[in-house]
């Protein structure tokens, strides 16, 4: 099958119906197995002594935070090129989990600096990106409530949503950027050497694959929905 | 079985906490909508149907 065919709202329903059970029991084993290894069966850091167990929904929600932006930043340029409904309703769907995704890693970092560098927040190239890109989730989640013709409110939301797009590039990589500020280098990366020990790794790999599948169950179902509220505004229209 | 988590009990627990209740917040308001939208449409093309 073709990745273009689930542009047709039945064929995705019909995927996503068989892919939702998989994900949801996947999300049940992985999510409980990586925050209770994480949590009860790791040791303290030698330098950030118990608090090295915030690193465990820290990690997964800032790193989906980013991720969901650019998933909505893809689906945005799809609606935008090829006008296909289920890209621009994809986004739509995903941006409320992205916005809770980016409070959790905020209020985790901000608990988890207070007692590491003696502030919940400060103005820090990464963190001050990361409360921009906040303000775009909330921008973008508010757009499409205010602008009532959908395709119209699709439009303006991607087009934000590709403005918005700089700011998860630079929480990304605003630690590589500038060199300042309190924040630490990525904790887990493909292209340099990762800077956590194996103890911390194995559980937080395992966190974070619960994560991203909690993050999907909950973007197939609400795909679903909306295509189903489309559905019916389209039926309500031709009844009038 | 609690372990112990010393001076930073306060920040640890609230940290898990703020999270366990976003995402069960997320999780029900997903399900809630999508079990009412799921039976909105139902009666609408039931109604279409008669």
């Amino acid at each position: 099958m073709s990745f273009w065919e689930l542009a047709n709202p039945n064929r995705f329903m019909s995927l996503s119906r068989k892919l939702i059970p998989f994900s949801i029991v996947l999300t049940v084993l992985l999510l409980p197995l990586g925050l209770t290894w994480g949590f009860f069966f790791t040791p303290d850091d030698y330098r950030q002594g118990s608090t090295v167990k915030i690193i465990y929904i820290h990690v997964p929600s800032a790193f989906l935070a980013i991720n969901i932006y650019f998933m909505m930043f893809v689906t945005s340029i799809v609606w935008l090129v090829r006008r296909h409904h289920v890209s621009a309703l994809a986004a739509k769907a995903a941006a409320p989990i992205g916005l809770s995704m980016t409070i959790i890693a905020m209020i985790t970092g901000a608990l988890w600096g207070q007692p590491m560098w003696g502030t919940y927040w400060a103005w820090d190239p990464r963190l001050t990106s990361f409360a921009v890109l906040l303000l775009f989730y909330i921008s973008y989640t508010g757009l499409w409530f205010a602008v009532e013709d959908s395709d119209k409110a699709a439009d303006l939301a991607s087009v934000l949503c590709l403005i918005g797009s700089v700011f998860a590039i630079l929480s990304r990589y605003a630690v590589l950027f500038w060199n300042q500020g309190l924040h630490q280098g990525a904790t887990l990366s493909l292209d340099k050497e990762e800077n956590i020990s194996d103890i911390f790794f194995q559980p937080l790999v395992i966190t974070m694959g619960g994560f991203f599948m909690l993050f999907f169950s909950l973007l197939l179902i609400r795909i679903n929905t909306e295509i189903r509220l489309r559905r019916i505004k389209n039926l309500l229209k031709a009844r009038k | 079985m609690m372990i112990d988590l010393g001076q930073y009990s306060w920040p640890i627990l609230n940290a898990y906490g703020a999270t366990f209740l976003i995402l069960f917040i997320v999780l029900i308001q997903s399900v809630w909508r999508s079990i009412t939208t799921k039976s909105k449409l139902r009666k609408i093309e039931q109604t279409r149907g008669e």
